[in-house]
C-alpha cells in the first residue's frame, strides 16, 4: 500500500482521539467510583439498578414502619401489663370478700378499693401514646372509655373494632392495635356470654356490698374469664413483637444483600478502575509520543 | 487529488542514417487518479456514519436528560411517592405524613413534567436541525450544478478540469453525509444527482427540498417542484428525523401511559376515601393531557389534611392508604408495574444509545479504512515526490552533462585543430 502523508497524519490523530476518550472514559469511572453513568453504559445493569434501587428504597420505608409499629405496641404491651396487674388485685380482693372473717366495715373498705381499681383500669384503658388513644381502634382521636352517668355499665366504650393492618416487611402485613373492645369485652366481643370488664367489677362490688360468699365466688369466675382474655391478649402482642423481630432480621438481611448486588452493579472495582486509569494513560503517553516522533521526520531531511 | 502528469515519448527526429536522436518528453495531459469504486464504498459509508452519528449524538442528550441512574430521576421520585403513602398507613391519623404525601407526589409530578418539557424541548430543536440540514442540502445541491455547468463548459473545448471534478467529488461526500443520493454519471449524458428517486441535481438544474409544517407541528420535507414528500433513508438527516418522529415520540408516549395510569390508579382509589372532616375524597392528581400537565391537586397542597387514608374517614382507619401503597406492586402497564415500566424505558433508551454509538464507531473506522485506500491511490505521498524531485533533478543534471560534453567537443573542434584563418 502507498502511504502518504495525509493517512500518517490521520492515523495519528484518530489513535490520539481514540486513546484521549478512552483516558477520559476511565478517569471518570475512577473519580466517581461508579461504573454505570449513564444507561448506555450497562444496559442490562441499569434493568437491575433500577429494580434494586426501587426494592431498597422499599425496604428502607418498611424497617421505618416497622420502628413505628414496634414503638407502639411496646407501649401497648406494658399497658396490658399494668391492666393484667390491676385485675389481678381485684381478684386478690374478691377472694378476700368471699371469706366468712368480713364484717360490713371491712366490705365497704374493699368496694371502695374496688371502685379505686375500675377507675384505674379506666385510665389505663385511655393510655395514649404520641396523642392517639390506642386502644381505641380507628377511632385514636378519642377516648376509649368515659363514664356513663347512669353508672349502669360504669363506662361506655367510644372506639370500634377495627385493627390497623401494617406492612412491615414487603408482603407482611401485621396488626399494630388491640382494640378496646376485644379487650375489656365491650358489647361482647370476646366472649359473647360475658359482661364487660367494668361491668363485671361494678358487679362484684354490689356483691361484695350485699351478696352471699357464694355470690362473690361466682363473680371471681368472671373476673377470672376476663384476666384470662387479657393475658390472651398480651401473649398475642408479644407474638406480634417477635414477628416484628424475625421481620427485621429478613428486612435487614435481604437489604444487605441487595445493597451488595447493587454495589456489584453499580460500583466499580476501584483496584480494576486505577490499573485501567494507568494502562490508559500510558496508552494516551504512547500516542503522544508516537506523534511527536512521527510528525518531524521528512526525506527532505535526508536528501542533500 | 492528486493529479499525475501523462508523459509520453516525443516525436524522434530523424537522424541522418542509421540512429534516431530523442527529443526527450512532452506532457500530454493531466489526469486524475482514478478512484471511482473506493468512491461510492466511501459515500456509503459517510450516509451510515451520518445517521449513527445524529442518534447516537441525540440519545446520549436523552440520556443525560433521565438523569438515571440517580437520586434525582424518576425512578427514585416515584418510590418515595410510595414510601409515603406507606408511612401514611402506619400512621393515618399524622398530618405530618400527610405533608410528606403531597410534597412527595409534588416531586414526581414536577418529575414528569420537567421530563416531558426536557424531551419535547429536544424534539423541537431536532426539528431545527432539520431545516439546517435541508438548507445545507440545497446549498450542496447548488454548489455542484454550478461545478456542472463549468466541468462541462471546459470538457467542452478538450480539457479535463481535474480541480472541478475534485472539488465536486468533496461536495458529493458532503450530501452523502447528509442523506442517502444516488449519482448516476453516464458518458455522453448529464450527471444527476438523485435521493430517494427524484432528481436533485440534474446537469445545471437544482430542485431544492423546501421543509413544511406537518402534522404535529413538526418539519416534514418536501420537493419543491410537486410538493411530493422525500423519500430520506440515510445520512444525518433520515438520523434526524427517526429520532425525531419515532424515537423521541415513542419515548414520550410512554411517560404519557406512566403519568395517565398512575394518575388513574391513585384517583380511582383516592376518590373512594372519605376525609378526616367527614367529607368524601376527590382526586389526588388531576391531569388531562398525560406527562406534561399532571399535577397533585392544588386543593391538597393548600390543605394535605384532605388526603384520605380510609373509607370512614376515621383517624386510626389506614385501610386506603395502605391499598393506595401497594399499588407498587401491582401490574398495571402492560402486566408491569409503574415502577418496572419506567426501567424498561430507561433500559430501551440506554441499549438505542449503545447500539447508535457502537454503530457510529464501527462506521468510522469503516471510513478511515476507506479514505486510506482512497488516499493511497489519489493521495500526495511526500516521500514519493521527493524522490521524484530528485530523480527529475539528476535526469536534469545529465542532460546538462551532455551538452557539457558537446562543449567541449566543440571547444577542442574549434580551438585546438589547426590555426587557419586565426
Amino acid at each position: 500500500m502507498r502511504i502518504t502523508f495525509g493517512m500518517l497524519t490521520g492515523n495519528v490523530i484518530s489513535g490520539l482521539m481514540r486513546s484521549s476518550d478512552r483516558l477520559i472514559e476511565a478517569q471518570n469511572r475512577a473519580s466517581s467510583g461508579k461504573r454505570i453513568q449513564s444507561p448506555s453504559d450497562d444496559v442490562c445493569g441499569i434493568s437491575r439498578s433500577l429494580a434494586l434501587r426501587s426494592a431498597i428504597s422499599q425496604l428502607e420505608q418498611l424497617s421505618r414502619n416497622s420502628g413505628i409499629v414496634r414503638s407502639q405496641l411496646s407501649v401497648t404491651s406494658t399497658s396490658l401489663d399494668s391492666i393484667v396487674r390491676t385485675i389481678q388485685e381485684v381478684r386478690r380482693l374478691a377472694l378476700a370478700a368471699a371469706t366468712s372473717t368480713q364484717t360490713p366495715e371491712s366490705r365497704t373498705g374493699i368496694a371502695a378499693q374496688l371502685d379505686a381499681l375500675s377507675d384505674q383500669l379506666s385510665r389505663l384503658a385511655n393510655t395514649q401514646y404520641g396523642g392517639k388513644y390506642i386502644f381505641s381502634g380507628s377511632f385514636i382521636d378519642k377516648r376509649t372509655v368515659t363514664p356513663t352517668n347512669a353508672g349502669t355499665p360504669p363506662f361506655t366504650y367510644d372506639g370500634d373494632n377495627t385493627v390497623l393492618s401494617v406492612q412491615v416487611a414487603p408482603g407482611i402485613y401485621i396488626t399494630a392495635n388491640v382494640t378496646g373492645a376485644k379487650l375489656f369485652n365491650f358489647n361482647g366481643t370476646a366472649m359473647p356470654a360475658e359482661p364487660d370488664c367494668f361491668s363485671a367489677i361494678a358487679e362484684l362490688k354490689e356483691r361484695v356490698l350485699s351478696g352471699s360468699s357464694a355470690d362473690i365466688s361466682a363473680c371471681v369466675d368472671r373476673i377470672d374469664a376476663q384476666l384470662a382474655n387479657i393475658i390472651a391478649i398480651g401473649s398475642q402482642v408479644g407474638g406480634t413483637l417477635s414477628t416484628l423481630d424475625s421481620a427485621d432480621d429478613s428486612t435487614l438481611n435481604s437489604k444487605t444483600q441487595l445493597q451488595k448486588l447493587l454495589s456489584e452493579t453499580e460500583d466499580v472495582d476501584l483496584a480494576q478502575a486505577v490499573v485501567e486509569l494507568r494502562t490508559r494513560e500510558n496508552i494516551y503517553q504512547a500516542a503522544v509520543a508516537v506523534a511527536s516522533r512521527l510528525l518531524n521526520v521528512s526525506l527532505a531531511d535526508y536528501l542533500k | 487529488m492528486k493529479p499525475g502528469a501523462a508523459v509520453s515519448g516525443a516525436f524522434a527526429a530523424n537522424g541522418a542514417g542509421i540512429a534516431q536522436l530523442g527529443t526527450g518528453v512532452v506532457v500530454a495531459g493531466i489526469q486524475r487518479a482514478q478512484t471511482d469504486y473506493i468512491d461510492a464504498q466511501a459515500r456509503t459509508a459517510a450516509q451510515w456514519l451520518g445517521m449513527w452519528e445524529a442518534r447516537s449524538d441525540y440519545l446520549n442528550q436523552v440520556e443525560s436528560l433521565l438523569a438515571e441512574p440517580t437520586e434525582a430521576g424518576l425512578a427514585a421520585a416515584l418510590d418515595k411517592f410510595w414510601n409515603a403513602w406507606e408511612e401514611l398507613s402506619a400512621t393515618p391519623e399524622d398530618v405530618a405524613a400527610r405533608i410528606n404525601v403531597v410534597e412527595c407526589g409534588r416531586a414526581l409530578t414536577q418529575r414528569i413534567n420537567t421530563l416531558n418539557h426536557d424531551l419535547t424541548s429536544l424534539r423541537s430543536r431536532i426539528d431545527r436541525d432539520v431545516v439546517d440540514s435541508v438548507l445545507q442540502i440545497n446549498t450542496i445541491a447548488h454548489e455542484i450544478a454550478s461545478l456542472n455547468k463549468q466541468i462541462s463548459a471546459s470538457s467542452n473545448t478538450g480539457n479535463q478540469p481535474a480541480d472541478l471534478i475534485d472539488k465536486r467529488g468533496v461536495l458529493l461526500d458532503e450530501l452523502s453525509a447528509l442523506a442517502k443520493v444516488q449519482i448516476s454519471e453516464i458518458p455522453g449524458s448529464e450527471p444527476i444527482v438523485s435521493l430517494g428517486g427524484h432528481a436533485l441535481v440534474q446537469g445545471g438544474v437544482v430542485t431544492e427540498l423546501e421543509t413544511r409544517v406537518g402534522p404535529g407541528g413538526s418539519a416534514q420535507v418536501v420537493w419543491s417542484d410537486d410538493d411530493s414528500p422525500v423519500r430520506i433513508s440515510g445520512g444525518k438527516l433520515a438520523g434526524q428525523i427517526d429520532v425525531r418522529d419515532q424515537l423521541i415520540a415513542g419515548y414520550l408516549a410512554d411517560l404519557d401511559s406512566i403519568a395517565l395510569t398512575l394518575a388513574d390508579k391513585v384517583n380511582a382509589l383516592h376518590c373512594t376515601g372519605v376525609t378526616r372532616d367527614g367529607s368524601p375524597a376527590r382526586e389526588f392528581f388531576v391531569v388531562s393531557a398525560g406527562a406534561a400537565d399532571i399535577a397533585v391537586r392544588a386543593e391538597l397542597v393548600a390543605n394535605p389534611s384532605l388526603v384520605a387514608t380510609s373509607a370512614t374517614g376515621r383517624a386510626g382507619d389506614n385501610s386506603l392508604a395502605a391499598a393506595i401503597a401497594s399499588l407498587r406492586d401491582e401490574p398495571t402497564i402492560g402486566g408491569q408495574t409503574i415502577g418496572r415500566a419506567y426501567a424498561q424505558l430507561v433500559t430501551r433508551i440506554g441499549a438505542q444509545s449503545r447500539e447508535a454509538a457502537t454503530r457510529r464507531e464501527v462506521q468510522e473506522l469503516v471510513l478511515q479504512q476507506l479514505d486510506y485506500q482512497r488516499q493511497s491511490v489519489a493521495g500526495v505521498s511526500l516521500d514519493e515526490e521527493m524522490v521524484n524531485i530528485t530523480k527529475f533533478q539528476q535526469a536534469y543534471n545529465a542532460a546538462a552533462r551532455v551538452v557539457s560534453v558537446i562543449d567541449s567537443l566543440l571547444d577542442t573542434l574549434i580551438n585546438r585543430t589547426g590555426v587557419g584563418g586565426r
